[in-house]
């Protein structure tokens, strides 16, 4: 049962990985590119460390890996908001819909 | 298996963006992406070594140097900006 459960977890956040990785190359713009990498990848990342932390034994590593996560939520959206800040400030246009 | 060779695929992806990006920042987005990437792929592989403690010590360090190596690359590009006028 815990294996099925990890299993589909892992599986589950390998699409969102795949989901984020895909749309940074098919969006057309900077700000759309964070978009995809900063949102896809934090879910992606949360998902799949779940599914490994769920085969570990030894409470010990499944802390470390929670301290893994809980670094990431913090530090993944801060990036993207560093990222995007900075091409504001230096005059990067938005991108418009072409009629 | 079949995840190791599904994240080294998905880790492959960014490369593109990583060298053929058309701004410093997307080449940003892609390496912030990149890592995400692998330190997906250092635990996987502890995984399947069955030898899980180094990984996540070696996954821990990673994501500590992905953050700081953003933050320190868009202060050089904001201050290089800056010094342009």
């Amino acid at each position: 049962m815990v294996e099925l459960l990890s299993s589909i977890t892992l599986w589950l956040g390998l699409f969102f990985l795949a989901i984020g990785s895909i749309g940074i190359i098919k969006m057309p713009d900077i700000y759309c590119k964070l978009h995809a990498s900063g949102k896809c990848d934090t879910l992606g990342i949360f998902l799949a460390f779940a599914g490994i932390s769920m085969q570990l034994d030894d409470w010990h590593q499944v802390l470390k890996i929670f301290l893994i996560l809980v670094f990431i939520a913090i530090a993944n959206p801060t990036s993207a908001h560093l990222v995007g800040r900075t091409a504001k400030h230096s005059n990067i246009k938005f991108w418009k819909k072409s009629k | 298996m079949l995840e190791l060779i599904i994240i080294i695929i998905l880790a492959i992806l960014p490369l593109k963006l990583l060298t053929k990006g058309s701004s410093p920042y997307e080449r940003l987005i892609g390496l912030n992406v990149f890592s995400n990437k692998v330190l997906v792929l250092i635990l996987l592989l502890g995984l399947s070594y069955k030898e899980i403690n180094f990984f996540i010590d070696v996954a821990i360090g990673y994501a500590l140097l992905n953050f700081v190596g953003v933050v320190v690359l868009t202060r050089f590009l904001r201050m290089r900006e800056e010094s342009n006028g």
